[in-house]
């Protein structure tokens, strides 16, 4: 469209990176605490910060009283999760009508700990991070998916428009000039994060190869969703004849799934049609060890307890698919990588933002000299974007410590409240960055800080963890962990209000001291 | 002026729906038509091919939206992804049509 290739990119990438910026923000903030998903719930669900489970697996057949509970909701599944290191509780859960019904069981008792009346991080976060908890008509997965691809858009774009790349590879100047800066920080944040944010963006979208592209399912399997899904990743999905069957002892079928994958630890166990008399009873493995998130599976007859299958290994393409999706979901045992993603999810961040501050020090003079609004604008939504979601993350964290379970306001339960004073406050730090600019970076990333102090003296004063006793207990770990990154927040978030208000006092002390030479 | 700002956002309004639209129409046509080749030309499996041709299918995309982008000329950009995703839905369904009916 621009009269050479390197300036069409250079449109591309400056206005896909003003428009959808703040989306992407969004997406790879959330993705970043994602990352320590299950931290975050044992911080938000105190009841379930249990000792490290030993490796003696837990009895299934004692859980069943639930498995009933699932068969008159009329679920069609009925799932249990073994503790593992980063979810010390088992967890049960079925469907009820559109509702997801979650139970945590404390290994060593065989009880139901109390509800913990928190979506906290592995069904509030992580979820918002792929689908945006926009459900109606799948949009959220849609926009998410257009923003990924954006995303790629934008790395291609960003190599295209550099004159040295290799240079700026090694070149950050902490000059007095913030908008050389600025450049400089997105520039290394985005050459050395580069393959690390073209990769993550394509197997998220791998991820869903299914949901985004289903012409080719479609066309190739008639439009049937099912067949494609069981050829592909060996689903059995038997349908419900709607008579009550038996079922066989869910322990003797792990046992014998075990003693099939050489002794190998279960991550799961699945009813299909619990209680049924089609039930089957689907067990799947703990990868932890491989970085694949593999589908294999062992199926038994729900009645008669007798196996019907088990997959060892995959076809060559779909390995592939199931190797780019594990580098996304990095659920494999790796903590040293598994810091490694969140810092360099940091790094997306931190370019996210530099690339918007560039925009804004770029026009500003020229703005304001025309009389235009777009700066301002755009100002508000960097900073909404920016801090105001982190904001809103703390407060989600913060009325998590404050709210006493089982608490009800206006008919919205204890899971509802966190959710809308996650978003009401995200909506605030907006109105306040368009109502006040010039201010609002400064008075936001004091919020920032207040917010972060606040939710570790909480977690303190609420669960008595302190950081002394969390980190002296390895199970206690997560929570310290936590801790400690809101602690390292806070002063990150309070040492760039001070040096913003310095900055601002000696920009307004500049013009005054001309404006005495000319009366002078 | 104010005439002429009319009409280069209407080429990019223009541009958007053919780079974003037109760029996903082609490369879904291209995924549903590899998937059906591929299983009736090589040893593929039905499966692998759908596996395989819609994860190439997000690289096309890319590939598209970019071209889309740094075309020059629009009305050739639109008449290029027009004919690609009927040439690729129509041979997709003529695959479809031939494979069920031999």
């Amino acid at each position: 469209m621009a009269p050479t290739f390197r300036a069409s990119m250079n449109w591309l990438h400056t206005w896909a990176g003003v428009v959808l910026g703040g989306l992407l923000f969004a997406i790879f903030w959330t993705g970043t605490l994602s990352v320590f998903d299950r931290e975050i719930d044992r911080w938000m669900m105190p009841m379930t910060r249990l000792a490290i489970p030993a490796s003696t697996p837990i009895s299934i057949d004692s859980l069943r009283p639930f498995q009933e509970i699932a068969a008159a909701a009329k679920s069609q599944n009925w799932n249990v999760q073994f503790p593992t290191e980063r979810t010390p509780a088992a967890r049960v859960s079925w469907r009820d009508g559109s509702d997801f019904v979650q139970r945590f069981i404390d290994p060593a008792t065989g009880t139901a700990l109390p509800d913990p009346g928190t979506w906290a991080g592995t069904r509030f976060l992580y979820p918002f991070h792929y689908m945006l908890h926009l459900r109606f008509e799948r949009i959220g997965y849609w926009i998410v998916g257009l923003a990924a691809m954006v995303m790629m858009a934008l790395c291609v774009s960003g190599v295209v428009i550099h004159r040295k790349i290799f240079a700026d590879f090694f070149t950050f100047r902490v000059t007095r000039k913030p908008r050389r800066l600025v450049l400089d920080l997105h520039n290394v944040t985005g050459v050395l994060g580069l393959p690390f944010h073209f990769l993550i963006s394509l197997s998220g979208l791998v991820i869903l190869f299914s949901t985004y592209f289903p012409s080719a399912w479609q066309v190739a399997y008639n439009g049937d969703r099912q067949a494609f899904f069981a050829d592909a990743y060996g689903t059995i999905r038997p349908p419900s004849v709607g008579q009550p069957g038996g079922m066989a002892s869910l322990d003797a079928m792990a046992a014998e799934a075990r003693r099939l994958w050489d002794g190998a630890p279960l991550r799961y166990v699945t009813v299909r049609n619990p209680g049924d008399a089609t039930s089957v009873v689907q067990i799947g493995r703990l990868d932890e060890g491989i970085v694949s998130s593999t589908y294999d599976a062992a199926y038994f007859d729900g009645p008669t307890g007798k196996l019907i299958s088990y997959r060892w290994g995959t076809p060559p393409v779909m390995s592939i698919q199931r190797f780019i999706s594990g580098l996304h979901f990095i659920q494999f045992r790796h903590w040293t990588l598994r810091w490694v993603y969140f810092a360099l999810g940091l790094a997306g961040c931190v370019m996210i933002a530099t690339g918007y501050l560039f925009w804004l020090e770029s026009r500003r003079k020229k703005h304001a000299q025309l009389g235009l609004s777009g700066v301002r604008f755009v100002e508000g939504l960097t900073i909404g974007s920016v801090t105001g979601i982190v904001i809103a993350t703390l407060s989600f964290f913060v009325v998590n410590r404050l709210l006493p379970l089982g608490a009800t306001f206006l008919g919205e339960d204890r899971v509802a409240l966190e959710i809308w004073t996650f978003y009401l406050v995200w909506l605030a730090t907006f109105a306040h960055a368009w109502r006040r600019p010039g201010r609002a970076w400064i008075e936001q990333c004091w919020m920032v800080a207040a917010f972060a102090v606040a939710a570790v003296a909480l977690n303190w004063i609420t669960t008595g963890d302190h950081l002394a006793r969390s980190l002296a207990h390895r199970h206690l770990w997560a929570v310290g962990g936590m801790d400690v990154l809101l602690l390292a927040g806070a002063a990150v978030a309070g040492l760039t209000a001070l040096k913003l208000r310095r900055r601002q006092a000696t920009r307004a002390a500049v013009p005054a001291l001309g404006g005495e030479k000319q009366h002078a | 002026m104010k005439r002429i700002l009319a009409m280069q956002g209407v080429s990019v309004a223009v541009r958007l729906v053919a780079a974003v639209g037109g760029g996903y129409a082609v490369a879904a046509g291209l995924a549903a038509l590899a998937a059906v080749v591929l299983p009736a030309t090589t040893a593929l499996p039905r499966s692998e091919a759908v596996v395989l041709s819609s994860m190439l299918a997000f690289v096309v995309y890319l590939v598209l939206l970019i071209w889309g982008f740094a075309e020059q000329h629009l009305t050739r950009l639109c008449v290029i992804f027009a004919t690609a995703a009927l040439a690729s839905w129509g041979g997709a369904w003529a695959v479809v049509w031939l494979t069920v009916g031999g």
